[in-house]
Formats: C-alpha cells, sequence, structure tokens
C-alpha cells in the first residue's frame, strides 16, 4: 500500500526528542487507491483526492 | 464580525500591505502573513530554499479581529537532498508602532524539526494563543542545524514560502546599490543564533532584512 503523510501534528511545544515519537500527537495520511485517487483520513473524517487534489489543497508533491 | 481596517495604526498612507490586518477566517481554517506564496507548485531552486546561516525571522502579522489560535506551522515540501537537521522555534512578539519592529516576546510556542527522514508535509505545533485585532505582533522563527553541511552545499529544505517587497522595510533604505530587494522578514542574529528566542529586542539589534522567508501558518480554533 502506498501513503503519504499529509500533516504531523506535534504536541504542545513541539518536537521534543525527550517524549515518545518525539512529541507527534497525530498524523494525517493519504493512501493510495487502485483507481489512483487517494483516501485521505483526517479529522474530518474519510475522503477522496485525486492527485492534482492534493497538490492543490495539501501543497504535497507525489 | 470581520471587517477591514486599513489604517489601523493611523499611519499615513505609505504604511504597506504587510502591516494591514489580515481578514481572519472562520474556525479550523487556516491564516498566514502578507504576502506573495510560493507554494508546491512553485518551487524551484532557490525559491524554495531559505536562509540558510543560524539566525531569526520575524515577519510581522496583524488580524483585524481579536481570535485565538490552536496551531502554528509551516509546509515542509521536499528533502532537497539535505543531510543535516533543522531546527525551526516558533514564537510570538508584541511589536513597537513606533519602531516597526519586534519588542517583547509574549509566548515560546516550541520547535519543529526536519531531519532527512522526516515525513513531508504539513509541520504544526500545537498551541493556545489570543490575537488582538488591529495590533501588531511579529511571528518568530529562529532557524538552527545540527551541523553546516546543508550550509556548506547551499541548502536548506524547500518549504513553503513567502516573497514580499514591502516598503515598512523601504522605509529604512537600502545600505547600498547592491541590497537584495526591502523584505517580508526583520533578520536578527545572524550566523549567531544557537536557540533562545530573546525576551525584548528593538531595532538596534536588526542584521538585516529576509525577502524570501518560510511561510508560517496558524489555525483560528475561536
Amino acid at each position: 500500500m502506498t501513503t503519504k503523510i499529509l500533516e504531523t501534528l506535534y504536541g504542545v511545544g513541539g518536537w521534543d526528542e525527550t517524549k515518545p515519537n518525539n512529541n507527534v500527537v497525530s498524523q494525517t495520511v493519504a493512501e493510495l487507491q487502485a483507481d489512483g485517487s487517494w483516501t485521505i483520513t483526517d479529522e474530518n473524517g474519510t475522503h477522496t483526492a485525486t492527485a492534482e487534489e492534493l497538490v492543490l489543497i495539501y501543497g504535497t508533491e507525489l | 464580525m470581520s471587517y477591514y481596517n486599513p489604517n489601523a495604526y493611523g499611519f499615513d498612507a505609505s504604511l504597506t500591505e504587510n502591516v494591514q490586518p489580515v481578514n481572519v477566517p472562520a474556525v479550523n481554517r487556516y491564516l498566514s502573513p502578507k504576502g506573495l506564496d510560493y507554494n508546491a507548485s512553485a518551487i524551484t531552486g532557490n525559491l524554495g530554499i531559505h536562509s540558510r546561516a543560524a539566525h531569526i525571522e520575524y515577519i510581522p502579522l496583524v488580524v483585524d479581529t481579536a481570535i485565538t489560535i490552536d496551531r502554528i506551522g509551516l509546509g515542509y515540501l521536499t528533502n532537497n537532498s539535505t543531510a543535516s537537521t533543522w531546527y525551526y522555534d516558533l514564537g510570538l512578539y508584541e511589536g513597537s508602532v513606533a519602531e516597526e519592529y519586534p519588542a517583547t516576546k509574549l509566548a515560546d510556542f516550541g520547535t519543529i524539526t526536519i531531519a532527512p527522514a522526516t515525513a513531508t508535509g504539513a509541520q504544526l505545533i500545537t498551541i493556545n494563543q489570543t490575537l488582538d485585532a488591529n495590533k501588531l505582533y511579529f511571528l518568530a522563527m529562529g532557524i538552527r542545524w545540527s551541523d553546516n553541511a546543508d550550509f556548506l552545499s547551499g541548502k536548506t529544505p524547500f518549504l513553503v514560502q513567502q516573497h514580499g517587497n514591502f516598503s515598512m522595510f523601504a522605509k529604512r533604505g537600502l545600505s547600498s546599490a547592491v541590497s537584495a530587494g526591502f523584505g517580508m522578514a526583520w533578520m536578527e542574529q545572524l550566523q549567531t543564533y544557537t536557540g533562545t528566542l530573546p525576551s525584548t529586542t528593538s531595532y538596534a539589534n536588526n542584521s538585516a532584512v529576509a525577502p524570501l522567508s518560510p511561510r508560517l501558518v496558524l489555525r483560528r480554533s475561536a
């Protein structure tokens, strides 16, 4: 499965090497589907985007 | 309700776009300082990198409505074959209207770290900060690195950038005929910054201006 991390959210204080996983509290991940679209799960739920939309909305180079 | 006040400080018409109030977005949406964006579709070469020396950048921000923000961050686009670990210390200052320069630190928001293995995408820190309407703030970004490998090879990670040529800086005048354009951000502690944003500062500490600066975004929560 091809995945792409769109967003990494750190907890209060930002990056911290003394905390588990360096204080990363969540990540938004897109998964490539068989039809070429991407399924994104974030705080607004699950939705589908084309590769072009990923670039436009998330500023992500694929 | 949002409104536009182009002359919030009673400054004259020469006061420019980057200290005009930003119209705030709806809750859970993001805002950024005034500037021309260079995002994923635009970055190549020098448009994607920022100043490589260790330094602090101060980017002016005025919002037109009192809001609370719960995220601050930046857009990390591609690695650009970097080998060093980069640190971005983020903070907020209250500005001096008389100096058009940051004065007093209000908050340290923490550090975003971009190592060679860090996943690209939005890099955000959880915060809780109120912003008053029509008040001059400066977002602070202290940039430093683990070692000078990338610095010596002319690289930084590719980030979403903003470009500005604002006469807030032109007002100070160019230092020479070959000086670069005016700027997006004030620069301080150029080549000497080691990781602590100062509790107070003034224009006397200014090193230079940055015409291109990583774009910081803030998410409105209330």
